[in-house]
């Protein structure tokens, strides 16, 4: 016969009762745990660094399915059969592309209202360099709402 | 002269120093409730370092530091529900070790006979625990393990009472069976 609080629990879903758990092998062999310590929680400064570069990523993705978007209409337009599809976003493949390539972008620093230069080619990124990034810019930061909408839930 | 109505003030975010103070505090038991439900450290840990990230998405919800904890709580469940969904996909895929594969007996005691029969009836109990569905899972552990109420368990989980309830009576029933003791249950 089992012990008391481990046969209700294992008939009636009843809790275990901690103090008599630590007394018992048989209730401590069900319950035991490993133990660690917590991973650090992150500066403010780290915390905001780390949406900053979900936000770029997201918005390479987003422009890069546009441009697939774009490029498989223009040739339904033109009468060209539609080109095979390098990759599907699910693909790790393309998100790591993707990721590569949000790091030819530009993040000011981590001041509010800073500008997020996304979605550079490293050319076009030099190009730029002289006009300051005017045309090219979007100021992320500014929005809270699209920030919220970005980092929404069905994050990559 | 009519008396000019006053909006009452709203409650104001907590300052972002208040927050990761409390964030902070509440980090040992978070990490100890998802050690618990997941049964893995490393796991644990990225549970933790997803949990801090929605937390600082969402920290504009927070009116009042005592809340953080748990607040803090019910997104390292619903993150630990996550990461034991994938865990199942991935052992339905062939991939990935189970994490309960080395459990071994504690120290029977004095009544090595008695003691190591419960013992093993146990290991078996969570043997059984770790092929539950993800959810059935979920509700067991926080009920049975770390003695949440039913409500309590619902609100973290976005579920109703009485879906916890079934779930929790066929979490028992799996159990039950997986620890395979007619004769003592």
């Amino acid at each position: 016969m089992a012990c008391d609080s481990l046969a209700r629990a294992l008939a009636t879903g009843e809790p275990i009762d901690r103090a008599h758990a630590a007394a018992c092998p048989s209730c401590r062999a069900l319950l035991d745990a490993p133990v660690a310590t917590p991973p650090p929680v992150p500066s403010a400064r780290a915390f905001r660094a780390h949406a900053r570069r979900r936000v770029v990523r997201h918005a390479a993705v987003v422009a890069a399915l546009n441009l697939l978007a774009v490029g498989a209409v223009a040739a339904w337009l033109s009468g060209d059969p539609a080109p095979e599809p390098v990759a599907t976003v699910a693909e790790p493949d393309l998100i790591e592309v993707l990721a590569d390539a949000a790091l030819a972008v530009e993040v000011a620093d981590d001041a509010p209202g800073t500008e997020v230069l996304a979605l550079l080619d490293p050319a076009d990124l030099a190009d730029l360099a002289d006009e300051e990034g005017d045309a090219a810019a979007y100021d992320l930061s500014a929005s809270d709402d699209l920030l919220d909408a970005l980092l929404g839930e069905g994050s990559l | 002269m009519n008396p000019v109505a006053i909006p009452a003030a709203e409650p104001r975010a907590l300052e972002e120093a208040a927050f990761l103070a409390a964030l902070e505090a509440s980090a040992p038991a978070a990490m100890a409730l998802a050690c618990r439900l997941l049964r893995d450290p490393e796991d644990a840990r990225e549970v933790l370092q997803e949990a801090w990230l929605r937390a600082w998405r969402h920290r504009g919800e927070l009116r009042d530091a005592d809340a953080v904890r748990g607040w803090l709580r019910a997104i390292v469940v619903r993150e630990c529900w996550r990461a034991l969904r994938w865990r199942g996909l991935r052992r339905w895929l062939g991939f990935g070790g189970d994490p309960e594969a080395g459990l071994e007996l504690p120290d029977p005691g004095p009544s090595p006979e008695r003691a190591n029969a419960d013992a093993q009836l146990a290991l078996r109990a969570r043997a059984a625990v770790a092929r539950l569905p993800a959810r059935q899972r979920l509700v067991w552990t926080l009920r049975v393990e770390e003695g949440w109420t039913l409500p309590e368990i619902a609100a973290a989980t976005d579920l109703s009472v009485e879906t916890v309830k079934t779930h929790l009576a066929r979490a028992t029933a799996a159990v039950r069976a997986g620890a395979g003791d007619p004769h003592g249950l």
